[in-house]
């Protein structure tokens, strides 16, 4: 059959080539178009007949996104089905009345497109990313404390043994056992066992909290109180982090989010600075809320023992005066793992927790003492 | 050490007629013109796009590739691989990292009391799951992309069942670790064999004729070798470090330590080349689907340079020129890859398709090496 020129008229078309999906023989045919839909019409007699429909309905005649920009065309009745019209033009004025959708195919996944779509990509990433925002801290907290408390004592110790290595304990009697009454009466507020104190001799000013009650101070941070008060408030700190189980809390949650992270980025792509950055942006969010809670409880544990919070306050405004101001302490901001010292200490400012130092100048002075 | 010949890539016999497989050339440009645009989009999206990225460029890619003059067609989705991906997260992957998170908290709660071999053992038994699970990634990654591979309107499919496959997956990772690698080649024939002897493509059906032992002698040469390049490099090292020591020029030694890296890279290179190549020509002259032979011309060198060159590519445009690799393997297999025998086009009927629960590529996406 010859072609006449293509126009949207019902009437002869031309030539094209059938795969009809269920062998693999070529199928030359004549095809028409017609009001309701594409008519097929073997052009060889005398060979075997298409196995498939030979009237394609326009609503059902689409074009398979795996063909690209190649005019072949499919019908949502038999998608193993192929047709390729001979000549473009052809092709054109099929594609002009064709108005089916590979979408609308029997073989939707879950009801949902199967054309490429950058859009569903970002709706999973937006949905993965409010789960690790939204859902994974509290489970974190949920399983930690389901677990025993003292689950992770093992490894903490091991961990303090190692710290020891380099930075020996301060083992000064006098300094620990005012050190232990104190943990004592704040951790007696708070309604759980003792942690087991260890202070380090190392002049960085920190202290921490491990799995399965254990806190560690440095003699840094010891050398930098002028005040009793200051050093309970950071030792009420850090029980209050052993009360919320902070530290197991913490380590099931960074395993949370590198699960979370290897569904985004492919296990490929695990330790990629894009992956690597999204952890310690979803990491620092969640340590900066812990670091918040943990603040409010140790106000609350020196309001029980008649601590004062003053010294929490002069603590964290030596820190603040240290700290980066300006575009790049706003931007560093987004990665701390603590609240800015400044708003830290506003909040011991207006507390009024009591009127005690926590430590009176003969510990405090005994505490000094111990890693020398 | 050459590679093994087998049957030399001579033609089969009784097979006269040659059917073409070749790489219609469409231009690099609009390849690597849509890699940027799938980079950036994968940008965007913390990296899930990929999965739609790879299916716009196999759809391009497979349409440029002709066998008998009629061209391949991929009618994979990237929502399919995407929920293969997530069906294989919850149900394989969470699951095991819950699981090892646990038997790591009891660790640590009952550590003065675990011995060293207990740790050992949960870290064997870890690296055999991962193994594991890599095993899964390929023989998935086949599966799918086969039953989504068609030629005339004719698709594939490797009809061993997937969960049965679990235990195959199990029992090679197993032999790979407690053989220290070197069961390796009985464990790639073993997976070829499973995928060839299951293969259907039009009610063609596969066939793969070899042992699974045939390559071990080949690789217990390599494995040797390189072990032997090891030791060879730690001698290198302290000869250097003494000849810096008498002479005082660190210069040489830098040059001598470039100098001996390159080699070692290269030769490394070259043994493991000769074992892909003697993989392949194995593979290649003692398989069939249906009536048609193939043969594997390659050669450890062509190899080596094949594999060189894509990581000189990837490496100097950081990812950007990866379709030019991907390209460069086509061609390769085209111009090495010889098919004689024609099946009858008229007598290949349609196999059902692939409505596996584990849909998809499962962990494909990150463990794919095939």
């Amino acid at each position: 059959m010859t072609s006449t020129s293509p126009d949207n008229r019902a009437g002869p078309v031309g030539n094209a080539l059938l795969l009809d999906g269920v062998t693999g023989a070529d199928h030359r045919v004549a095809i028409l178009v017609e009001e309701t839909g594409l008519r097929i019409l073997p052009a060889d007699a005398l060979a075997a007949a298409p196995q498939c429909p030979l009237l394609w309905p326009w609503s059902k005649v689409y074009r398979p996104a795996s063909a690209g920009e190649d005019m072949v065309f499919a019908m949502l009745d038999a998608q193993d089905a192929r047709l390729t019209p001979d000549l473009p033009a052809h092709a054109r004025t099929i594609l002009s009345r064709a108005s089916g959708d590979e979408r609308r195919s029997g073989q939707q996944v879950l009801g949902l497109a199967r054309r490429p779509s950058a859009a569903l990509a970002i709706g999973a990433t937006v949905a993965v990313l409010v789960l690790a925002l939204v859902a994974l801290a509290p489970l974190s907290g949920v399983a930690a404390h389901l677990l025993p408390a003292d689950t992770g004592a093992a490894s903490s110790d091991q961990a303090i043994e190692q710290l020891a290595a380099s930075h020996p304990r301060c083992d000064g009697t006098e300094g620990l056992a005012a050190l232990d009454a104190l943990s004592r009466r704040l951790a007696g507020a708070a309604g759980i066992p003792t942690p087991q104190l260890t202070v380090i001799d190392w002049d960085v000013v920190n202290a921490f909290a491990l799995p399965g009650g254990r806190v560690v101070l440095t003699s840094g941070l010891i050398e930098a109180s002028r005040d009793g008060s200051e050093i309970a408030a950071v030792l009420a700190h850090e029980i209050s982090h052993v009360v919320h189980r902070d530290p197991m809390t913490g380590w099931i949650r960074r395993e949370g989010v590198s699960l979370l992270l290897a569904l985004l980025f492919g296990q490929e792509a695990a330790g990629s600075i894009a992956s690597s950055l999204t952890g310690a942006l979803l990491n620092a969010r969640y340590t900066r809320d812990q670091e918040d809670r943990a603040d409010h409880t140790a106000l609350d544990l020196m309001r029980d023992n008649d601590i004062r919070s003053d010294g929490g306050q002069a603590f964290f405004e030596r820190l603040h005066e240290r700290e980066i101001g300006g575009t790049v302490g706003a931007l560093l901001t987004l990665i701390e793992t603590h609240p800015g010292s400044a708003d830290r200490a506003a909040l011991f400012a207006e507390a009024q927790t009591g009127t005690g130092p926590g430590l009176d100048a003969a510990q405090l002075a005994a505490v000094k003492r111990m890693c020398r | 050490m050459s590679v093994p010949q087998y049957d030399r890539g001579a033609p089969p016999p009784g097979s006269a007629t040659v059917s073409t497989l070749e790489y219609t050339e469409g231009g690099s440009w609009p390849l690597i013109r849509r890699h940027v645009i799938n980079v950036a989009l994968m940008i965007l999206t913390l990296g899930l796009y990929r999965f739609w990225a790879i299916t716009i460029m196999r759809q391009i890619l497979w349409r440029r590739i002709r066998f008998a003059g009629r061209p391949l067609e991929y009618t994979g989705t990237g929502l399919e691989i995407f929920l293969g991906f997530v069906r294989v997260f919850l149900v394989i992957l969470l699951p095991l990292g819950i699981i090892f998170m646990l038997i790591e908290l009891g660790l640590q709660r009952e550590m003065p009391t675990v011995d060293a071999g207990t740790v050992e053992t949960v870290d064997l038994v870890y690296l055999i799951a991962v193994l594991m699970l890599i095993e899964m990634g390929r023989f998935l990654s086949w599966r799918y992309r086969i039953s989504r591979t068609r030629w005339r309107g004719i698709r594939g499919r490797i009809e061993h069942p997937v969960g049965s496959y679990l235990i195959v997956a199990a029992a090679s990772a197993a032999m790979i670790v407690f053989s220290g690698w070197l069961l390796k080649p009985v464990v790639d024939l073993y997976r070829a064999n499973t995928i060839l002897n299951t293969l259907n493509i039009g009610g063609l059906k596969g066939s793969y004729r070899g042992g699974v032992w045939a390559l071990f002698p080949t690789w217990i040469g390599i494995w040797i070798g390189l072990a032997l390049m090891a030791i060879a490099g730690f001698v290198a090292w302290f000869w250097l470090i003494g000849i810096v020591a008498i002479s005082g020029s660190e210069t040489f030694f830098y040059l001598a330590m470039i100098g001996f890296g390159l080699a070692v890279f290269w030769v490394v290179l070259y043994m493991l080349s000769i074992y892909r190549v003697a993989f392949w020509r194995l593979i290649c002259n003692l398989s069939s689907v249906g009536p048609t032979r193939i043969r594997f011309s390659g050669s450890a060198a062509d190899m080596a340079w094949l594999t060189f060159g894509n990581w000189l590519l990837i490496g100097i445009s950081l990812g950007l020129l990866a379709p030019l690799t991907w390209e460069r393997k086509i061609r390769y297999l085209a111009d090495k890859v010889v098919v004689y025998g024609m099946p009858d086009p008229a007598g290949l009927r349609q196999v059902g398709d692939d409505d596996s629960a584990f849909g998809g590529e499962g962990l494909a996406g990150d463990f794919d090496i095939a």
